[in-house]
């Protein structure tokens, strides 16, 4: 039977943690929301991806450098390609059947249909602006000032700039002539003409007196400009030889903003509370430009789109409330006007808008319009409306998530129970009898006749469908724990919960901050679970917020009396918890306000001189005493610092080798891990540090690190995984280059079955040095791809083994890594023996290769996700997974396969149905077999 | 009488072929302190301690270190520290460290307790990498498994690195090279055990 079941463990440990397999077992448990980010206003449009398409779709090029095609109908994304490294801006243009964007020094061309890459050019300098001229050729101007012509991804010509301190602002491409327009330091702009065959440059200047805040703006036929901060706007018709010709700004006008189509030029106008327009008519022969008509002021913060339908040409005006108005160029007469059916709050304001209008019989109109909003605390969000009514909405502002926390849901049969008896408490003992009589009498009614005539139908619906009917929802946590909020918080001041249980949704959205203070917003350092249903968010700015995390509704908002610096959660036994917030000048506030310490604290702060202090906080006055630093060598600095998750349940303080004997784990919940690298001598040393005392527990240099490349690292139990890209040569020797994956494991002693000091100790104190020093083991994988961060999956109890997942930047996705196939034992250079094969120890192999059966997200590709974070399930075997930064995508996995639930493929009418056949075959056989036992002991006596 | 002779000339010709076979893997412990400044330790460093009730750090021990070498010396504790004279108590903080070039006091955390008795403290000199004549840091911690106390200077440990699969190399005949197969107990020792053989065939009879 032992060897059974040793045979059947060995047997579990080889196979991959239960994922799908097959396809239809894929998207059952995960989500994702694929994130674009806030639309760049001048590189979206409506665009045929064909000739002969029926229908456009909206091409977009973000601030995150994403380049994404976006269906108008549902507002899923077609296709999406992250360009550069998502920090840097860029121009998008259509083209004939393409869509050419240009990124830092890359302009790539893509098919606009499926998003495949058509022609791709990499320049030595960076990209200003793209105009394509037909086809798929393209003009592109340099921020060198220099312009070249790109035809199917060859360079045509290349003409230098003349002048380099220009500043080139844009390109314009109108008939046979590109004009590229400079602005000059001193004497105003100069516009060079560049025939597109030849490529050969004539330029002409133009005096004006732009300053820092001035526009300037160019279309294929006309470049506008303000002068003197906004108090005068002129025009120049390109390709006429005619002067610019002035117009006077209105008063108090705080931005001006342009945009041209054909032959129609549009002013707009924005104050602090109003926004207006004038369109204007432009004259190619003559050179001069004419007022059509102006609108009447409306509400500040609104976007215009000028749009050309056949010969015609359309103005839309979207405000902020949805509302929207349909123009001709020729008069000011509404065409059509759209009421919106959404509440928008007063402090939306319209980035961009982009309308795509088909005339239709009898003076009707076809509006769709893509709108791109900004409000406090949420950037970007998109929505497209169709005559007046939106269609769908898209969260773009959560492309920026920094903060995030998991919020436990309230167990409903628990909490009943606890609401009942938190009554009673406060009863005399006659009422507190006479409340439980009711209670009980209650019950009676609960769970009587009807209650158990249903139990049939229960049984039934159990029996017949998979599916649980009255799946809990709102507040209330499912049987299986497997919902569970995340509460994150957007780089711009939004707190949203997401449900992670339920695809993400959406559940509630609130703003930490207001229009008016939007400047002076420096970001959530973090967010705790500071009780039941409550999450606390700590400011940069040094705000204090308490969050109803169940209906977003703001509890306490509390300033905190200065900048912060970090924070921390401290559990002070029971259900209290308090939030330490260190400011700058390392005084120490207690959150929320009026919270007590029980007895002293011992925290690690960042010094500002890049160093790490350890602190004594003094659990009455707060004063702090410095206790260690840890000041890196000389030539490092510190890259980051790690600590072990928050929740870390740790279910064996050993581990049982082949033979029987233990290796003992050494467990010190005070383990810090520091990242120092040296970026000069390109080295990295990892440091192992017992937080309390200050002293190193274990380190390694590893020369010939990477610095410029990602180093990641996480911590769990008694073990560290970091991440690096090592080079070729290590301290004179070949080495492996490329990343590698390191495990650290830490026991108590070097020799199983012997435990160091922390033994059997009750307690132990780190300062008098009880901590001992451990025994490390150590291992090195080559890993085929970059990691850009790492997590490790949590479970309830600590039993399910745990899995290191890894976000690679290159296959955009998550991959998850048992810890096992980590292990710093495994056997190197021969086969392991029978006590390791035991214990599930496979020989070492240098390389990990990535299982595709451990991709996480199946074919599904995750941009710029910066943080992986986990929390456990109420099963044992689950562990939830969130990942944010960019794109968000949930998921739950088990680790060590689902061990303790029935699988979906489990059927319980062949259950029955068995035991059934098995009861009718018995109850056949068993008078056959009893007869004839009878039988022969008659034929045997006689 | 014979027997017994012969019993122990046996026994000796085995201890010999044992002690031949197995070379002596005596463990050598790490030098440890009390040793004088006159090994070689040519560069000092001064230990301090701060309790946090204290204004400034008194000095507590000289060390005495090499630039490459491991071993390190201190001073045997001549005075008093506060924690003996009963001036810091068992469960006040006492820092424990070094002042640097820059006069700022830089150290670890511990506890009186762990200062009264030195018998067990583990003093570990951290060079700086880049001039190793200078020190990085020094940790002080009391460690129970030790007898006395332990002085030492240690280098960074490399960190671990993959271990690459070796490249199969073809002899001349591009065949693999046949493996030396180690030769046998008996096949390497076969002369020594015909002489421990003969040695007791031939112990001589005495005259009986």
């Amino acid at each position: 039977m032992r060897l059974f079941s040793r045979v059947f463990s060995g047997v579990l440990l080889l196979l991959p943690a239960v994922r799908a397999i097959y396809k239809d077992e894929a998207y059952q448990n995960d989500w994702h929301l694929a994130l674009i980010g806030a639309s760049i206003p001048s590189s979206t449009f409506f665009h045929r991806p064909a000739l002969d398409a029926k229908a456009s779709l909206i091409y977009t090029l973000t601030s995150r450098s994403i380049l994404a095609a976006i269906n108008p109908r549902d507002g899923s994304i077609v296709w999406r390609h992250l360009l550069g490294d998502g920090t840097s801006s860029g121009v998008a243009r259509k083209a004939e059947g393409a869509v050419i964007a240009a990124v830092d020094r890359e302009v790539k061309a893509f098919d606009a249909i499926d998003g495949k890459l058509i022609w791709e050019t990499t320049f030595a300098g960076r990209v200003k602006d793209l105009q394509v001229i037909g086809g798929s050729t393209a003009i592109v101007l340099f921020e060198n000032g220099s312009v070249t012509k790109v035809s199917g991804g060859k360079i045509v010509w290349e003409s230098p700039a003349i002048d380099g301190k220009d500043i080139p602002q844009s390109l314009s491409f109108q008939g046979n002539n590109v004009f590229g327009l400079y602005q000059q330091p001193s004497k105003g702009l100069r516009i060079a003409t560049i025939p597109a065959e030849t490529g050969k440059l004539s330029s002409s200047s133009i005096s004006a007196s732009i300053q820092p805040m001035d526009k300037i703006y160019s279309s294929a036929s006309v470049v506008v400009w303000t002068e003197n901060s906004m108090s005068q706007i002129k025009f120049l018709v390109l390709g006429a030889k005619s002067p610019a010709i002035s117009v006077a700004a209105p008063e108090g006008v705080v931005d001006i903003k342009f945009q041209a189509s054909g032959k129609t030029l549009l002013v707009h106008y924005e104050t602090e509370d109003k926004s207006w327009a004038e369109v204007y008519g432009l004259d190619q022969t003559k050179g001069s430009v004419n007022n059509l008509y102006s609108l009447d002021a409306n509400a500040a913060r609104s976007a215009f789109s000028v749009t050309e339908s056949g010969s015609e040409t359309y103005i839309t005006w979207t405000l902020p409330n949805g509302e929207s108005f349909l123009y001709g160029s020729k008069s000011a007469d509404v065409l059509d006007s759209y009421t919106s059916d959404s509440h928008n709050s007063g402090d939306v304001s319209v980035l961009s808008a982009i309308s795509e209008i088909i005339p239709k019989p009898e003076k009707k109109y076809a509006v769709r319009t893509f709108i791109a909003t900004s409000s406090p605390g949420f950037h970007g969000n998109t929505y497209l409306v169709r005559n007046g009514k939106a269609i769908w909405s898209r969260p773009e502002s959560l492309v920026s998530v920094t903060a995030s926390a998991w919020v436990e849901l309230l167990d409903p049969a628990a909490e009943e129970v606890a609401e009942e008896l938190d009554v009673e408490v406060h009863k005399s003992v006659v009422g507190a009898y006479v409340h439980r009589l009711a209670r009980h009498a209650h019950e009676l009614v609960t769970y009587g006749p009807d209650w158990l005539a249903s139990i049939p139908g229960r049984v039934m619906d159990a029996f017949l469908s998979n599916e649980i009917k009255e799946e809990k929802s709102g507040k209330w946590r499912d049987f299986f724990g497997f919902r569970k909020y995340a509460v994150v918080a957007t780089r711009e001041g939004g707190l949203v919960a997401l449900d992670v249980g339920r695809k993400g949704a959406i559940v509630w959205e609130v703003s930490l901050v207001s229009s008016k203070d939007a400047g002076q917003w420096q970001g959530v350092q973090q967010i705790y679970e500071v009780g039941k249903g409550t999450v606390g968010v700590v400011t940069y700015g040094g705000e204090y917020w308490e969050v109803d995390a169940f209906e977003g509704k703001v509890l306490t908002k509390a300033p905190i009396g200065g900048r912060i610096k970090s924070s921390t959660i401290l559990e002070r036994g029971g259900k209290s918890k308090v939030v330490m917030v260190v400011l700058e000048g390392s005084t120490i506030t207690l959150l929320p306000p009026g919270a007590t310490l029980g007895e002293p604290a011992y925290i690690v702060v960042r010094g500002d001189a890049g160093d790490l202090n350890g602190l004594r906080v003094d659990n009455i006055t707060l004063a702090t005493v410095k206790t260690w630093d840890f000041v890196p060598q000389p030539t490092e600095e510190i890259h980051s610092v790690i600590n072990r998750p928050a929740y870390d349940p740790i279910a064996s303080i050993g581990k049982v080798l082949g033979d029987r004997s233990v290796m003992y784990k050494y467990i010190n919940k005070n383990l810090i891990t520091i990242i120092a690298t040296n970026p000069s001598h390109s080295s990295a040393t990892i440091y192992i540090l017992e937080s309390v005392s200050g002293v190193i527990v274990h380190s390694a240099v590893h020369a010939g690190a990477d610095t410029t490349k990602p180093i990641t690292a996480t911590m769990s139990e008694n073990w560290l995984v970091y991440s690096y890209f090592g080079a070729e040569e290590v301290n004179g020797e070949p080495a492996a280059k490329g990343y590698h994956l390191v495990v650290s494991e830490l026991f108590e002693s070097r020799s199983p079955n012997y435990r160091g000091p922390l033994a059997t100790a009750q307690m132990y104190s780190a300062l008098a040095g009880e901590i001992g020093r451990p025994h490390v083991l150590s291992h090195s994988y080559i890993f085929p791809a970059e990691i850009s961060s790492l997590g490790v999956t949590t479970t309830k109890q600590g039993i399910t083994t745990r899995e290191v997942l890894a976000m690679m930047p290159w296959s955009s996705s998550i991959i998850a890594l048992p810890k096992r196939l980590l292990d710093p034992r495994r056997p190197v250079d021969r086969d392991p023996n029978e006590a390791e094969r035991e214990e599930g120890l496979m020989k070492y192999a240098p390389v990990l290769e990535i299982d595709p059966r451990s991709v996480l997200n199946h074919k599904r590709e995750l941009l710029g996700i910066t943080d992986i974070v986990t929390t456990p399930a109420q099963l044992e075997s689950t562990s939830i997974i969130f990942a944010y930064g960019g794109d968000l995508f949930g998921t739950r996995v088990t680790p060590s396969m689902p061990f303790d639930v029935l699988g979906k493929e489990f059927s319980k009418i062949q259950l029955v149905g068995t035991i059934l056949a098995l009861g009718v075959g018995v109850g056949f056989v068993a008078p056959m077999v009893r007869r004839k036992q009878i039988n022969q002991r008659w034929l045997t006596l006689s | 009488m014979r027997t017994l002779t012969h019993l122990l000339s046996l026994t000796f010709s085995l201890t010999l072929l044992l002690s031949h076979l197995s070379p002596s893997t005596a463990y050598q412990h790490s030098t440890t302190g009390k040793s004088e400044q006159d090994n070689g330790h040519s560069l000092t460093q001064k230990l301090y301690l701060w309790p946090i009730s204290a204004e400034s750090p008194t000095p507590l021990y000289e060390l005495w270190y090499h630039e490459r070498r491991e071993d390190a010396a201190c001073s045997s504790a001549g005075h008093k520290n506060c924690a003996m004279t009963g001036e810091c108590g068992d469960d006040e903080i006492v820092r424990v460290g070094i002042i640097d070039e820059e006069g700022v006091f830089r150290g670890v955390a511990t506890t009186g307790k762990a200062l009264k008795n030195l018998d067990k403290t583990l003093i570990n000199i951290r060079r700086n990498r880049s001039d190793p004549k200078k020190v990085w840091r020094v940790e002080f911690q009391r460690v129970y498994d030790l007898e006395e106390p332990d002085v030492r200077a240690t280098k960074p440990t490399p960190g671990p690195q993959p271990f690459l699969n070796k490249p199969i190399v073809l002899n001349a005949e591009g065949k693999l090279p046949e493996p030396d197969v180690e030769k046998t107990f008996l096949q390497k020792y076969w002369w020594v055990l015909l002489a421990g053989a003969f040695l007791v065939l031939s112990g001589g009879g005495s005259a009986e």
